[in-house]
């Protein structure tokens, strides 16, 4: 293609992102003499270089949407929101030819005379003094001068506008906006052009000389250029790796200097590839206003942070997530002018979108003020695509059942109206930006609005990792998933604890569930390890238990190939300094691990008391009645959240199959506690050879504190009561419920009478 | 190697004119490959092993800055596996994009052999073997299995 039509398609491309992005604000605010200018003077620009080009067909639509424009300029049309709505299709239409001109190198076929017509009709129809001849309106700006009333319009302005109607003047204009390109030889090659008098243009205006320290290079360039970089970051990182065991060689000086220079190379080439976050959002404000109409909403989108600047790879693969969740934002999230006002609140709903940097990622967050996730009907969705129980849904928080609009499958297909509930394609927008090593999470008040945060990182070429090791070999975490390090089982800091081979670790009066490193890959069986990586998938936090932390290294990300991807675990690898190569570890696989993991063993938040000393873990619960029961931790011997279909009866005792035997299940009060559906937690206590399951109502924490009863009770369930946290409590004599299977005629355990057993209580 | 023939291509080739195969031993047994697909034979340096993937799938080697998935032919191969018997070698195999690396005990020469001179597999001969062989070729004693490269990588196809 022609190098002055590529230069013409890159400007106008730009050009027009900046018009629609302008013409919004225009909408809002009409009064804007400088906006207006602005689009004003963009779209003569198109519209004369187009003629000067020899493109007749973009050109006419150009100078019908400038009429338009010129009447909104001397005031004599007013600007509704008709008229901008027409002169963003005349915008569109130009971008498609513009598009067309891109591929072929030639301006397409087509008919625009209705667009025309359109828009000179709205040139024409509202002017208080019509032109006779709807031909040419090209004729009216000069008609009207400034109106009176109208906007303030810079004179330099109107007189270029003037002279730009007549036609070899206009093509002198064209040759004049060229001057702005970077390239000298722009200015040269009019002479080719059909009109000749366009050389013979010699404007001097007050351009800044800015325009020439920047030069257009192509995209190729630069990913070719940080790919070397990357490799030469990795052979910097060998070659200090061998000097380091050498302690006296000539290399340490120049390898020093090779360090420093690389390091600045790098961060140099990184910065070619930066852009602006702002170039993703762009378009943002248009699609939100065409929105809004086509809705019957009123819409502000508030921007900030646009300057952030990020990787353009990374800023590509964002570009689609984010207009999908600022679109479910508009079409969901945000309700009608009626709605918002019944509900006290402002009839035009805000969604504000924002960006900074925050330790080599960089965070965005969308946030809208609407109705907010809509509960119930997420859990009618999650129960129509099966993806939990009514019984499971009923267990969980408002924030846990919003977690499923990001599930898989949650949403069929994207309808263009969906107004069934947030959660159009949201597992797609999660999993391209777990894609690029990203996380999102969100919140939402119902009434209030949602707000979604993304974590990415700045750059997807090099990433910082912590190298760990575990039975001797080592991997690599990609730091984004890591918020602490923590060394367990020392004398004075946390304990990995045991709850039957699910191993916790509380920190800072959390639990967290573990992962061990060495059994997930089997590496081997031990449970050695006392390093847990803090890590975060989605909205859980888990630790990674592994032997040891190696290091920490920058590393470049290779893919893995067909048959290593199998093993699941792997997000990719790469190669060391020392030139070994280590995998590097996919932390969203591990945590489903932990998943597993923790349905298999029944209840999350479980930890066995520590014991020693007089200050014990003290379970708190409660049964159906009131108050709060507890119990030392020490004493239960699991907790579990059965499923009570699973309950079956015999000799008229409940009882669920449990480890190969049958348990006996009680609540506090007989059996009448035992919910006959859904799911249940149960304390299971041991006594010698009898166990027992007590089925309660809801755990309600665990409180580390000294047992000492202060009123003992005569109920020979009870010990006695406490203060415990502040709240009184009563202990259940677990012994007392107790009882053996069996043991006693069905007759006799119609009603509940559990048999006392004593004297091995602690 | 800008030229890996697709399995057609190789195939037609074997049945007209000489083409040369590189031979190595694995588990004692002879085996050999056509040559124009070798891409390094190197002697085994340090191993990334790969938990939780598939058994023959040996680990991963850094090959002057391209990572590697080495295969343990004996496994595929259903040969005892070799590990610690010795120095063992590796022969870097192109195919597509990608780079794989077999493992065995030692290399022999590169032979020519005339499409005319491969026989078909043996009626005998095991059902694992006779999957990833395209044929057998007798070298004064030794009997060389010619195997078919796809076949091998092919680790999923064979795994259930």
């Amino acid at each position: 293609m022609d190098d002055i039509i590529q230069e013409f398609v890159t400007e106008t491309n730009e050009s027009l992102a900046l018009l629609d992005q302008e013409m919004v604000k225009f909408e809002q605010q009409p009064n804007d003499a400088d906006t207006l200018s602005r689009i004003f003077r963009v779209m003569h620009t198109i519209k004369g270089t187009c003629g000067f080009l020899g493109l007749p067909r973009l050109e006419k639509v150009a100078h019908a949407g400038e009429d338009v424009l010129g009447k909104f300029r001397d005031g004599v049309l007013v600007v509704s929101q008709d008229a901008v709505t027409l002169i963003l299709r005349c915008l569109d239409r130009i971008r498609e030819m513009v598009q067309a001109l891109e591929q072929t190198g030639a301006e397409p076929e087509g008919e625009d005379s209705a667009l025309i017509n359109e828009l000179r009709a709205m040139a024409d129809g509202q002017a208080p003094a019509p032109a006779p001849m709807a031909a040419a309106p090209a004729e009216s700006p000069k008609v009207v001068p400034v109106a009176s009333g109208g906007f303030p319009v810079a004179q330099d302005l109107l007189d270029e506008c003037a002279a730009a109607e007549g036609a070899p003047v206009q093509a002198a204009k064209a040759a004049e906006t060229k001057i702005e390109e970077p390239k000298p030889e722009s200015i040269a090659k009019p002479a080719v052009a059909p009109k000749p008098a366009a050389a013979a243009a010699p404007v001097e205006r007050n351009e800044d000389k800015a325009g020439a320290q920047t030069i257009r290079v192509s995209v190729d360039v630069l990913e070719n250029l940080m790919t070397l970089v990357s490799e030469m970051v990795l052979t910097r990182n060998q070659l200090q790796q061998i000097s380091r065991s050498h302690a006296d060689t000539p290399f340490k000086g120049p390898i020093q200097r090779l360090n420093r220079v690389t390091t600045d190379l790098q961060e140099s080439v990184m910065k070619t590839r930066m852009q602006a976050i702002g170039h993703a959002w762009n378009k943002l404000p248009r699609i939100v206003r065409d929105l809004a109409n086509e809705l019957g909403k009123k819409i502000n989108l508030e921007m900030h942070g646009e300057e952030t600047e990020l990787d353009r790879q990374v800023l590509e693969m964002i570009r689609d997530p984010l207009t999908h969740m600022v679109r479910n934002s508009a079409d969901h999230g945000l309700e009608g002018p009626a709605e918002r006002s019944a509900s006290g609140k402002s009839d035009v709903g805000t969604i504000r979108l924002s960006a900074h940097h925050e330790g080599g990622h960089i965070i965005i967050t969308i946030a809208d003020n609407g109705r907010g996730l809509n509960t119930a009907r997420i859990k009618q969705k999650v129960l129509e695509k099966g993806l939990a129980t009514a019984a499971e849904l009923d267990a969980m928080e408002p924030n846990q059942i919003h977690q499923f609009i990001m599930r898989a499958g949650f949403s069929t297909a994207e309808k263009i109206t969906n107004v069934s509930g947030r959660g159009v394609g949201m597992d797609v927008v999660r999993s391209n930006i777990e894609k690029i090593g990203g996380t999102v999470e969100f919140v939402s008040t119902e009434g209030q609005g949602s707000t979604f945060t993304i974590k990415i990182p700045l750059t997807l070429a090099i990433v910082s990792a912590l190298i760990v090791e575990s039975a001797g070999q080592r991997f690599a975490v990609p730091q984004i998933a890591v918020r602490e390090v923590v060394r367990a089982n020392t004398t004075t800091g946390p304990k990995i604890e045991e709850l039957a081979g699910a191993p916790v670790l509380r920190l800072r009066n959390r639990l967290l569930p573990l992962v061990r490193l060495r059994s997930v890959l089997a590496l081997d069986d031990a449970n050695a390890g006392a390093n847990v990586i803090v890590c975060r998938s989605g909205n859980q936090i888990f630790g990674v238990v592994v032997d040891r932390i190696a290091d920490a290294e920058e590393i470049v990300v290779k893919p893995l190939n067909e048959m290593t991807k199998g093993a699941g675990f792997y997000s990719g690898n790469t190669i060391l300094g020392d030139g070994a190569v280590v995998l590097i570890l996919d932390v969203n696989a591990l945590a489903g691990c932990l998943h597993a993991e923790a349905q298999a063993t029944g209840e999350e938040d479980v930890v066995t008391g520590a014991g020693g000393g007089s200050v014990q873990n003290i379970l708190l619960f409660r049964t159906k009645g009131d108050g709060v029961k507890a119990v030392p931790l020490s004493e239960v011997h699991r907790i579990e959240n059965f499923s009570m279909d699973q309950v079956e009866w015999v000799q008229g005792q409940p009882v669920i199959q449990y480890r190969d035997r049958m348990l006996p299940l009680r609540s506090y009060d007989g059996v009448s506690g035992i919910r006959r559906e859904g799911h249940q937690p149960v304390l299971v206590f041991i006594r010698g050879d009898e166990w027992v399951g007590l089925a309660i109502e809801k755990i309600e924490d665990i409180k580390a504190d000294e047992v000492r009863i202060e009123r003992p009770s005569a109920h020979p369930g009870l010990r006695g009561s406490q203060i415990v946290g502040g709240k009184a409590v009563d202990y259940i004599e677990p012994a007392y419920f107790v009882a053996p299977v069996g043991a006693k005629p069905a007759h006799e355990t119609s009603s509940f009478q559990p048999t006392l057993v004593y004297g091995e209580a602690a | 190697m800008n030229a890996i023939a697709p399995l057609r291509t190789e195939r037609s080739q074997t049945t007209e004119g000489r083409v040369d195969y590189l031979t190595f031993h694995v588990a004692g047994a002879v085996f050999a490959v056509r040559a124009v697909l070798v891409r390094d034979v190197l002697r085994l340096a340090s191993l990334t092993a790969v938990p939780l993937a598939q058994r023959e799938v040996a680990g991963l080697i850094n090959l002057r800055g391209h990572v590697v998935t080495a295969i343990d032919l004996a496994t595929r191969l259903n040969l005892p596996s070799a590990s610690g018997s010795g120095q063992r070698m590796s022969i870097v195999i192109e195919r597509g994009n990608e780079a794989y690396c077999f493992i065995v005990n030692g290399v022999g020469d590169v032979i020519g052999i005339e499409g005319a001179e491969i026989e078909t597999n043996p009626a005998s001969m095991d059902q694992r073997w006779a999957d990833l062989s395209r044929g057998v070729f007798k070298k004064e004693k030794d009997l060389v299995v010619l195997l078919d490269i796809d076949a091998v990588l092919d680790i999923r196809r064979t795994k259930a």
